[in-house]
C-alpha cells in the first residue's frame, strides 16, 4: 500500500506529522505516536489512550528510529551466489519477479507432489492468523509459529487448566491485588504493562514475592527475594498446596463451584476407565454430596465433597481432589527444601502469607453476577492474591507439570478471573481446553488441496495425535507421541529432522522472522552444519532454504533466496484476536500497523509476498473460481473471514458497511482507514457484571457466544484434575482403546508424564547420569533493552549491552578458585566455550547465568567484524543440548515430553579456569552487505533541516 | 521556581526507557545533537541520562539497585561559577541549568566540576552537552498538555519520575519529597541538587514471625 | 583521566616560566651585575611561557568563542587564569624586548618591572593552581597542597633549570652558594609536599562515599551496568580509564626518581667544576622531565566524585555500618534466614 494512501496524517506546514501504529520492537505492541519531521522519524511515543501501554514506552520503542535507519536492513531480494556454498551470505541482488518466480516453481512442484515437503515456519511472528491461513490452504501440515522453542508450557499449561494462561491470555490484576509472586520472569511480552502493574502495586504498598535463582529487573524492586534452584518450583508450589491444606486456608468454597477439584474419578488401575471422570447420562460429571446421594456438578450447585471415596455403580470412585491429597501429603516443605533449596521455614511462612490474604482478607466490589449454576452473587467476591510466571517455569522439561501446579495453586486459592487475582482477557477464557484441533491423519494432507483444518490446536485424547503408527505426520513430530500437547509445534526440531530425514526428508525450509541458525537454536555449531550439510550425490539436504527477514540475520547466510521485509513501520498490520490480540481485562482490544515511512524500493511486506505467492500458485480461498480474493495484506486483513460469511474476521473492531458493527459484521473496506484515524487501536469495556468469575458467568458466556468467542454458553470448568492427560496415560499403560504407541519408550514416557495431577520430577537433564559432573545451571535472561537478536543493529540499543560476563556467585566462584573478570570455561556435555566471569550476589549459588542473544556472528546485523558482540559477547545456545540420550532409540530432544517445549533451562556445566583469553568457538566472518555504512565515524542523527535543505546525519 | 525531576527508587526497574527517550527527544532537539561514535563498530556515545545498576550485600540477602542519572539541576551548580565564558548558566525564572553552545569554548572545565559526571562532551562541535530538563519542551506552548514534560517523565514504564516545581509546597514533587524523605546524591559536596531520589520503602510480612515459628515447630 | 597534551605543556610550562622568572629576579638581586648574562634566562622565561600559551589555545575547543573568556572573572579561576596568564606573558615579553628598544632604561625601574613581572607570574601559578584546587568534585585536587604543590614544582624546576642554561651558557656558580642550597631545600620540601599529596590521592579514592553516592547503605557495591556497557571515557573524561595498579606504581617510582631523587643526587654531591656544567644541566633535564610526570600523574591519577557510580566500590564495608544487622531486627524485619 503505497504511501500516500494514508489520509490521516494532518501534516502541518513545517512538515511535521504525527501517525499512530503499534510498536513491533517487541511481541507487546503497544500503541505508539510516530511523528515524522522531512519525512524522517522524529519521535516515537506512546500513546495514551491505547489500553496496553497507557501513554508509556520502552527503550526498545523509543530507539525504533535506529532501527529504521539500521545498516543490517535488506533493500533487495537476493539470490544465493550459484559458486558460493549455502551460509557463506554471498548473494547476488535480484528483483522480485526473479525471486518469486523461483521460489514459486518449487512451491508448485511440491504441492503438486506431496505438500509435506514445505516446512514453513516463521517466529516472532504477529499474523500467525494469517500465515497458518496460508500454510494449511497450501496444504502442508508443517507449520507453526515459534512457541516450541518459547512457552508453549505456559499456554498449553493454562490451556489445559483454565482455558487461559499468562500474557495475552490473562493478567495479575495488580490494580486490587495486596499480594504477588512472580516466578521467573525477567521481563516477559507485557512488558510495559507489566511494569505499569507492579509500580501501582508498589504505589498500594502491596506486597511483591519474587521466586528467582537471579535478582534483577523486577526482582529488585521485590519486597522478598526467593533464590530457588532451577527447574524445582514445582516441587515448591506443591509444598505451598501442602501447607495451605494443611492450615486449611484454601478456598474449598470455590474449588466445589468453579473447578472438577470435586468430581468423582473412578478408581480403577488396570482398567480403561481407571482415573477418569465418572458422568451422568448427559455427559455432565458428577459429585458426592455430604449425604453420600451422587448428583451432577451442575445440580450439586457448589455443594460437592471434596474428599472421601463412594461407590457408584459398584465403582470405587473418589473426589479428585481427594486423590490429589495422597500426593500432596508427602509433599511437605521440608521435601521441597531438599530440592529447591528454599528453607523450610520460608516456605510455610509463604504459603501462610498467601492463605491468610486470600481467605482472611479479602475484598468484595458491589458488582452482582449470575453463575452458571442460576445463583445470583450480589457481590463480587475477590482474593487478593496475584500470580505471574513465565519462562522460569516454561523453560524446563517439567514446566508443563510445574504451571499446571501453579494453576491447581490459584485455583485452591480462588484467585482465578477475581478481583485481585488472575484475569483473563478476551477472547480467553476458552473451553479446557479450546476446541479446535489439527487433522490428525496424513490422508488429510493431499497434494493439490487445502489441509482439513487449522494446523494448530488441542488434542483432547490420544486419537487426536498426528502420527500413523509410531511415526509421526509433521516433520517437527509436533502431536507425536514424543510430544503429543504440542500445541505451539516444535520448530526447534525442524533443522534436525530435516537433515536426518526423519521422520521424512523436505524439499523447502522457508523461514519467516525466526534467527534458527544462531539464538533460537541450540547446539548451534551443529545445526549450522546440518543447514549447509550435502548428501551422497553432493546435493543439500534440505535442498532449498527460504529465508523471509528485515534485517541481515545469521539465519539470511543460509538462504538460498532471501525475501527481504519491510520494517513495522512500513506496512500495514493487525494485531487481531484471531491472534495475539492486545485484549485487557476489562474487554476485547485490538490494533493495526500503518506505513509511517515508505520502505527502500527493493523492499515489499512479507504479507504482501505470501498472497502473491498464493495468488501465482492459485490456492484455494486465495483464488476462488479464478478469481483472485485479496489483492495484497491490507486487502485480507479486511475481507478476510474465518468462514465465507461469518462475520468474523482480522479485526473485530468498526465492522459491518458503515464501520459501526463491533466484534461481528460484515467486512468493512474502510475498516483499515477508521483505525489509522482513530489512533490505531478498537477496544471495548466489558459491563462490570461482565468481568469477572467469567469461566462461570452466564451474562458473560452468553455475550461471548454472540462475539463468537465461545461456540456454545456451556459453563467452562477449571481443570484441577486433567482428564485429557489421563487418557494419553491411559495410552501409555495399554489401556486406551484409541490410538496407542506400540514403541514401549512411547510407552513408558506417556504413562510417567502424563499424569492428571501436578507432579515435580527433576527436569530431563538432572536424569541423566552424564550430567553428574556438571553441577552448575546455566541460564539466560532477556536484557530490558534488546529483542532477542534484533537489538543490536541498533545504534542506540547496542551501545547499551554488547558484551555479556557470566554471572556467578562469589562464594561459589571462590570455592571453584575463579577471581571476578577472569577467562573461564564453560563446559557442558555437548562442548565447551569461553566466557568472562564477573561477581554477582544476586544469584543462586547452584546457577551461573547471563544475557541473552547479545552475541553474534562476525560480520551479521550490519555490524563491522570486530564489534565486541562479536569478539567480547558469548552465546550460550553452542552449548546447550539439543537432544538427550534416554537409553531409547532414534532421536529424542531435550524438550518437555508432554509439550515439546524446548528445554532450555536445563542446560548443566561446569565452569573453570581458561587460559585461552578470547570468545571460543566462533563462526566465520562475513562481509557486512551495507558494508560502507557499517563504517559510519560518527552518528549524530537529527530531522532538522541543515543549510544544505538535508536532514542531518552528522559529519 | 525549581524545575525538578524526582525518581522513586522503589518503582525503576532500570529498564533504561528514560535513557533511551532522552536521547531520542533532544539527538533532534534544539539542544541536539547527541551523537555517537563507531555507531556499528565499537560504539561509545552521549547520553545525558544514563541508568546505573548495582547491588549491595550478600546472598541471599543482596539488594540490586537502578539510579538514572541526569544533570541535577543544582541549586548552587559548581558548574556554573567555573565556567569562564558564561556558557554554563542557570535560569533565574525556572533554576534550570543550561549551556549556550555559542560562547563555550569547550574547556571541560564544567565536566569537572560537576560532581555527578552528568556532562558529555562533543568532540565535533567542541561544546559540553547535558540534561536541558527538556526545556525546549517545557516552554513549547504549541506541543500538547502531555509532552511539555521532559521526555525520560512521559516515557517512564513505573512512572517512577515525576516533574514539577520543587518550590511549590502544593506540588507533587514537593509532597514526595516530604512525604517520602527524598534525598540527593553526594550531599557533603554542597551542590544542592534540585534533583531528589525517594527510598525504597518494604512492605512488611503480614503474620508475625513468632507465630511462623510456633507453627513450625508444632506442625512441621 | 586522560591528561590532553596542551593541558600538560600549559601547566608545566607555565610553572617553569614563572621559575625562571622568579630565579632570574633573584640571581640578578643576588648579583646585580651578572644582568647582561642572565638575559637568556629572561628569554627562556618568555619562551616557554609563549609556547605554554600558544598550547592553551589548543585546549579550547571552539577558539572562536574565546573571546567571551572574561566574562566570569567575578566567579571563574578560568578566566581568572586567561586574565593573569594573559597579562604575564605580554609583560614578560616588553621585559625581554624593552633593553633592547630603549637602550637606556634606568635600572631601577627596569628593577622594578622585574619585581612586577615576578610577581605576575607568581600570582598567575597561583591562579593557575587554584582552578584546580577549587573544584571539590575533584576529590584527589580540593586541597591546599595542590596548590602548594603546583607553585613548588613550577619553582624548583625554575630554578633547577635556571642553574642549567648557566651552566650551559657557562656562567657556573652565577647563583652562588645561597641560590644552589635554595633548590636544594625546595627539593626537599617538594619530596615533603609530594608525599603528602600522593597520601591525600589515595585517601580520595576511598573517600567516596556509596552510601551519599547511591542512596545504598548497604555498601560495599558491585557495579551491574554504568549506563553502557563499558565506562563512558570518551564522553566523561574526569571517570576514566583507570590507572592500572602496577602502572599507577611503576610512574609514582618515576616521579620521585625524576623529580625528586635524581636532580638532588646530581646537585648534592660537590665535585670538580668542570663537572658541573653537565651535572646541572643534567639535573635541569631530569626535572624538567620529573615535572611532566608529576603532571601527567596529577590529572591521571585524580578522582573525580562521579567515580562513585562507574566502578566497584575499592573498599570494604566499615564493620560499624555493614549489612550484618542484629538478629533481633532481622527477625522482626526481614523474615529471612540466613543472615
Ligand atoms: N526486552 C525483551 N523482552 C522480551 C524478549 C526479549 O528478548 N527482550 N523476549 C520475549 C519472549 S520471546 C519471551 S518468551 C518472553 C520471556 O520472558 P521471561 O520469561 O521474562 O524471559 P527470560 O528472560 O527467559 O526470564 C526467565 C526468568 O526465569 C528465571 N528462571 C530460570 N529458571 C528458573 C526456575 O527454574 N525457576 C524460577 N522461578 N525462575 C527461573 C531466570 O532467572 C529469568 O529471570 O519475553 C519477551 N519479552
Ligand atoms: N539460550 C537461550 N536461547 C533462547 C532463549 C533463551 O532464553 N535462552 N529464548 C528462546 C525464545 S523464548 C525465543 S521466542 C527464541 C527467539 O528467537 P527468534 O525467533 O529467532 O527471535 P529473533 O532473534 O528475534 O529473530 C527473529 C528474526 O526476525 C527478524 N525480523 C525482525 N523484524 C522483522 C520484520 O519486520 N520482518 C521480518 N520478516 N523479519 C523480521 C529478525 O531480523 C530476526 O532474524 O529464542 C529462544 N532462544
Ligand atoms: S514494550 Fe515492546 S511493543 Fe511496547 S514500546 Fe517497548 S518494544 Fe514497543
Ligand atoms: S524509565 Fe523509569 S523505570 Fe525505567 S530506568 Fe528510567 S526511571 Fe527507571
Ligand atoms: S548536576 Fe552537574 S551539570 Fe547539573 S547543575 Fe549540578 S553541577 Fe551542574
Ligand atoms: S566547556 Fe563550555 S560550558 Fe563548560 S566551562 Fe568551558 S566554556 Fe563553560
Ligand atoms: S529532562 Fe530531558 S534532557 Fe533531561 S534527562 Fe530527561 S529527557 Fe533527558
Ligand atoms: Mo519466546
Amino acid at each position: 500500500m503505497a504511501i500516500e494512501n494514508i489520509n490521516d496524517r494532518t501534516a502541518s506546514p513545517d512538515g511535521v506529522s504525527r501517525i499512530h501504529t503499534t510498536c513491533y520492537m517487541c511481541a507487546c505492541r503497544c500503541g505508539i505516536e510516530v511523528t515524522v519531521e522531512n519525512d524522517r522519524i522524529r519521535f516515537i511515543s506512546g500513546i495514551p489512550e491505547n489500553p496496553v501501554n497507557r501513554g508509556v514506552w520502552c527503550a526498545k520503542g523509543g530507539a525504533g528510529i535506529m532501527t529504521e535507519y539500521s545498516p543490517a536492513r535488506l533493500t533487495t531480494p537476493l539470490i544465493r551466489d550459484p559458486k558460493a556454498e549455502r551460509g557463506s551470505g554471498k548473494f547476488i541482488p535480484a528483483d522480485w519477479d526473479t525471486v518469486l518466480s523461483l521460489v514459486e516453481g518449487w512451491l508448485r512442484e511440491i504441492r503438486r507432489t506431496d505438500p509435506r515437503q514445505l516446512a514453513y515456519f516463521t517466529g516472532r511472528d504477529q499474523m500467525q492468523a494469517f500465515n497458518g491461513f496460508w500454510a494449511k490452504q497450501f496444504g502442508t501440515p508443517n507449520w507453526a509459529a515459534h512457541g516450541g522453542f518459547c512457552s508453549v508450557n505456559m499456554a498449553a499449561g493454562g490451556m489445559y487448566s483454565i482455558g487461559g494462561s499468562f500474557w495475552e491470555f490473562g493478567w495479575p490484576d495488580l490494580e486490587q491485588a495486596r499480594w504477588f509472586m512472580m516466578f521467573g520472569v525477567a521481563e516477559d511480552h507485557p512488558s510495559n504493562p507489566l511494569k505499569l502493574a507492579i509500580a501501582r502495586l508498589k504505589d498500594r504498598g502491596g506486597r511483591f514475592v519474587v521466586v528467582n535463582p537471579v535478582r534483577s529487573g523486577y526482582g529488585a524492586l521485590a519486597d522478598e527475594w526467593v533464590p530457588i534452584r532451577p527447574g524445582t518450583d514445582g516441587a515448591f508450589i506443591m509444598a505451598l498446596m501442602h501447607v495451605l491444606y494443611r492450615e486449611h486456608l484454601y478456598d474449598q468454597e470455590y474449588l466445589k463451584r468453579y473447578t472438577n477439584a470435586a468430581a468423582l474419578i473412578e478408581v480403577l488401575p488396570g482398567s480403561s476407565h481407571d482415573g477418569m471422570f465418572i458422568k451422568s447420562n448427559d455427559g455432565d460429571l458428577l459429585v458426592a454430596l455430604h449425604s453420600g446421594s451422587i448428583v451432577p456438578l451442575m445440580e450439586a450447585a457448589g455443594q460437592g465433597v471434596l474428599e472421601g471415596s463412594f461407590i457408584h455403580e459398584g465403582k470405587t470412585v473418589r473426589p479428585a481432589f481427594g486423590v490429589f491429597l495422597e500426593r500432596l501429603d508427602s509433599a511437605t516443605p521440608e521435601w521441597a527444601e531438599r530440592i529447591t533449596g528454599i528453607p523450610k521455614k520460608t516456605i510455610i511462612r509463604l504459603a501462610m502469607e498467601m492463605g491468610i490474604t486470600a481467605m482472611r482478607h479479602p475484598i468484595t466490589l458491589p458488582v452482582p453476577w449470575r453463575d452458571f449454576y442460576g445463583v445470583t452473587h450480589h457481590e463480587t467476591l475477590g482474593r487478593p492474591v496475584a500470580f505471574h510466571a513465565m519462562r522460569g517455569l516454561a523453560a524446563h522439561t517439567n514446566g508443563f507439570q510445574t504451571i499446571r501446579g501453579l494453576f491447581d495453586l490459584m485455583m485452591m486459592l480462588g484467585t482465578v478471573d477475581v478481583p485481585g487475582g488472575f484475569r483473563y482477557k478476551s477472547p480467553y477464557p476458552k473451553p479446557i481446553p479450546p476446541r479446535v484441533k489439527p487433522a490428525p491423519n496424513r490422508s488429510d494432507y493431499q497434494a493439490g488441496q487445502a489441509a482439513k483444518a487449522p494446523l494448530l490446536g488441542y488434542p483432547t485424547t490420544p486419537d487426536d495425535l498426528l502420527v500413523d503408527g509410531d511415526q509421526p505426520v509433521r516433520i517437527d513430530e509436533a502431536y507425536s507421541w514424543k510430544y503429543p500437547l504440542a500445541a505451539h509445534g516444535v520448530i526447534q526440531n525442524v533443522i534436525r529432522n530435516a537433515y536426518s530425514r526423519e521422520p521424512y526428508g523436505i524439499d523447502t525450509l522457508m523461514i519467516y522472522m525466526a534467527n534458527v541458525a544462531w539464538n533460537s537454536t541450540w547446539n548451534t555449531l551443529t545445526t549450522r552444519d546440518m543447514l549447509q550439510a550435502k548428501d551422497d550425490q553432493g546435493n543439500y539436504r534440505i535442498p532449498h532454504v527460504v529465508v523471509i527477514d528485515a534485517y541481515d540475520s545469521e539465519t539470511v547466510a543460509f538462504a538460498d533466496v532471501v525475501l527481504p521485509d519491510t520494517t513495522y513501520l512500513e506496512r500495514w498490520d493487525a494485531s487481531s484476536l484471531q491472534d495475539r490480540p492486545i485484549s485487557e481485562p476489562d474487554g476485547p482490544a485490538d490494533s493495526i500497523r500503518q506505513p509511517v515511512v515508505s520502505p527502500p524500493p527493493g523492499v515489499r511486506p512479507a504479507a504482501d509476498v505470501l498472497i502473491d505467492l498464493a495468488n501465482r500458485l492459485q490456492l484455494p480461498r486465495f483464488v476462488d473460481n479464478g478469481v483472485q480474493q485479496f489483492r495484497d495484506y491490507y486487502d485480507f486483513i479486511q475481507k478476510w473471514e474465518t468462514e465465507p460469511g461469518s462475520g468474523t474476521g482480522i479485526l473485530a473492531g468498526r465492522r459491518g458497511h458503515e464501520g459501526t458493527k463491533t466484534l461481528v459484521g460484515e467486512p468493512n473496506f474502510q475498516q483499515l482507514q477508521a483505525y489509522a484515524t482513530n489512533k490505531a487501536f478498537w477496544s471495548y469495556e466489558l459491563p462490570d457484571s461482565m468481568k469477572y468469575y467469567r469461566m462461570a458467568n452466564r451474562e458473560y458466556l452468553s455475550w461471548a457466544t454472540d462475539a463468537k468467542f465461545l461456540a456454545s454458553p456451556d459453563p467452562i470448568v477449571l481443570n484441577f484434575y486433567s482428564e485429557v492427560l489421563q487418557t494419553f496415560r491411559l495410552a501409555g499403560q495399554g489401556l486406551w482403546p484409541g490410538k496407542s504407541p506400540t514403541d514401549p519408550a512411547l510407552r513408558d514416557r506417556l504413562a510417567t508424564y502424563f499424569d492428571p495431577l501436578p507432579l515435580w520430577y527433576p527436569p530431563l537433564e538432572d536424569q541423566i547420569e552424564a550430567n553428574q559432573d556438571f553441577p552448575l545451571t546455566i541460564l539466560t535472561q532477556r536484557p530490558m533493552t534488546h529483542y532477542h537478536s534484533w537489538g543490536s543493529q541498533n545504534a542506540w540499543l547496542r551501545q547499551l549491552l554488547h558484551e555479556n560476563p557470566l554471572f556467578m556467585n562469589p562464594k561459589m566462584a571462590e570455592s571453584l578458585g575463579l577471581s571476578d573478570g577472569q577467562w573461564v570455561w564453560i563446559e557442558s556435555r555437548l562442548g565447551r566455550m569461553t566466557a568472562t566471569l564477573r561477581y554477582s550476589e544476586a544469584v543462586d549459588p547452584s546457577t551461573v547465568w547471563t544475557w541473552n542473544a547479545i552475541a553474534k556472528g562476525p560480520g551479521s546485523w550490519g555490524l563491522d567484524p570486530s564489534a565486541p558482540e562479536a569478539t567480547r559477547a558469548v552465546l550460550i545456545n553452542h552449548i546447550i543440548p539439543d537432544t538427550i540420550p534416554l537409553g531409547y532409540e532414534g532421536i529424542w530432544y531435550n524438550n518437555d515430553p508432554i509439550t515439546g517445549q524446548a528445554g532450555w533451562y536445563d542446560a548443566k556445566v561446569r565452569v573453570y579456569s581458561s587460559d585461552l583469553h578470547e570468545v571460543w568457538p566462533q563462526v566465520a566472518r562475513r562481509t557486512p552487505i551495507h558494508a560502507g555504512a557499517v563504517q559510519t565515524k560518527r552518528l549524530a542523527y537529527s530531522t532538522r533541516v541543515s543549510n544544505a535543505g538535508n536532514p542531518r546525519t552528522g559529519g | 521556581m525549581q524545575l525538578t525531576i524526582i525518581t522513586d527508587l522503589n518503582k525503576c526497574v532500570g529498564c533504561k526507557s528514560c535513557q533511551v527517550s532522552c536521547k531520542e527527544h533532544n539527538t533532534a532537539g534544539a539542544f541536539g545533537t547527541v551523537p555517537d561514535h563507531d555507531p556499528y563498530t565499537e560504539p561509545d556515545g552521549m547520553w545525558w541520562n544514563r541508568i546505573v545498576g548495582m547491588e549491595s550485600g550478600e546472598y541471599p540477602n543482596a539488594s540490586v539497585l537502578y539510579l538514572p542519572k541526569a544533570c541535577m539541576h543544582c541549586y548552587d551548580a559548581p558548574c556554573v561559577p567555573v565556567c569562564p565564558t558564561g556558557a554554563s548558566y542557570k535560569r533565574e525564572d525556572n533554576g534550570v541549568v543550561l549551556v549556550d553552545y555559542d560562547s563555550c569554548i569547550g574547556c571541560q572545565l564544567c565536566m569537572w566540576a560537576c560532581p555527578y559526571g552528568v556532562r558529555e562532551f562533543d568532540e565535533h562541535e567542541g561544546v559540553v552537552k547535558k540534561c536541558t530538563m527538556c526545556i525546549d519542551r517545557i516552554e513549547d506552548d504549541t506541543l500538547p498538555d502531555i509532552e511539555r514534560q521532559p521526555a525520560c517523565v512521559q516515557s517512564c514504564p513505573t512512572h517512577a519520575r515525576t516533574f514539577g516545581d520543587l518550590e511549590d509546597p502544593e506540588s507533587e514533587v514537593a509532597k514526595l519529597v516530604a512525604q517520602r524523605q527524598g534525598f540527593t546524591l553526594l550531599p557533603e559536596l554542597g551542590a544542592r541538587p534540585a534533583v531528589h531520589y525517594l527510598p525504597r520503602r518494604q512492605a512488611p510480612v503480614i503474620l508475625d514471625e513468632s507465630e511462623v515459628l510456633r507453627i513450625m515447630e508444632e506442625r512441621y | 583521566m586522560r591528561p590532553t597534551l596542551p593541558l600538560l605543556l600549559m601547566t608545566v610550562l607555565q610553572g617553569l616560566s614563572g621559575g625562571l622568572m622568579i630565579s632570574f629576579g633573584v640571581l640578578w638581586w643576588l648579583v646585580p651585575s651578572a644582568l647582561p648574562t642572565l638575559d637568556i634566562l629572561l628569554w627562556s622565561a618568555f619562551l616557554i611561557a609563549a609556547i605554554g600559551g600558544v598550547a592553551s589555545l589548543f585546549h579550547m575547543h571552539k577558539p572562536k568563542a574565546g573571546r567571551y573568556i572574561l566574562r566570569r572573572l567575578r566567579t571563574s579561576w578560568l578566566s581568572r587564569e586567561a586574565l593573569t596568564t594573559g597579562i604575564y606573558v605580554p609583560a614578560l615579553g616588553v621585559l625581554v624586548i624593552l633593553p633592547h628598544l630603549v637602550p637606556k632604561i634606568p635600572l631601577e625601574y627596569y628593577g622594578l618591572g622585574i619585581v612586577f613581572t615576578g610577581v605576575l607570574g607568581l600570582v598567575a601559578m597561583y591562579v593557575t593552581a587554584m582552578l584546580y584546587a577549587t573544584i571539590p568534585a575533584m576529590r584527589s585536587w580540593h586541597t591546599r597542597l595542590t596548590v602548594i604543590a603546583m607553585m613548588l614544582v613550577g619553582i624548583v624546576s625554575g630554578m633547577a633549570v635556571a642553574e642549567g642554561i648557566l651552566a650551559v651558557a657557562h656562567v657556573p656558580g652565577a647563583g652562588g652558594r645561597d641560590f644552589h642550597i635554595a633548590l636544594l631545600v625546595g627539593i626537599a620540601v617538594l619530596a615533603g609536599i609530594k608525599w603528602m599529596q600522593y597520601r591525600h590521592f589515595l585517601e580520595a579514592r576511598q573517600s567516596l562515599r556509596t552510601a551519599t553516592g547511591t542512596g545504598m547503605p548497604a555498601a560495599p557495591y558491585r557495579l551491574i551496568d554504568s549506563g553502557t556497557t563499558k565506562l563512558p571515557y570518551r564522553t566523561q573524561t574526569q571517570v576514566g580509564p583507570e590507572l592500572a595498579p602496577r602502572r599507577r606504581q611503576m610512574l609514582y617510582v618515576m616521579m620521585g626518581l625524576t623529580l625528586i631523587v635524581v636532580p638532588m643526587a646530581l646537585q648534592i654531591f660537590p665535585l670538580q667544576p668542570a663537572e658541573l656544567g653537565i651535572r646541572w644541566t643534567s639535573a635541569a633535564i631530569v626535572m624538567v622531565c620529573g615535572a611532566f610526570v608529576e603532571r601527567w600523574l596529577f590529572f591521571a591519577d585524580v578522582t573525580h566524585s562521579s567515580r562513585v557510580w562507574f566502578g566497584d566500590e575499592l573498599k570494604r564495608a566499615s564493620s560499624v555500618s555493614s549489612n550484618r544487622v542484629s538478629p533481633d531486627f532481622v527477625r522482626r524485619f526481614r523474615h529471612q534466614d540466613g543472615l
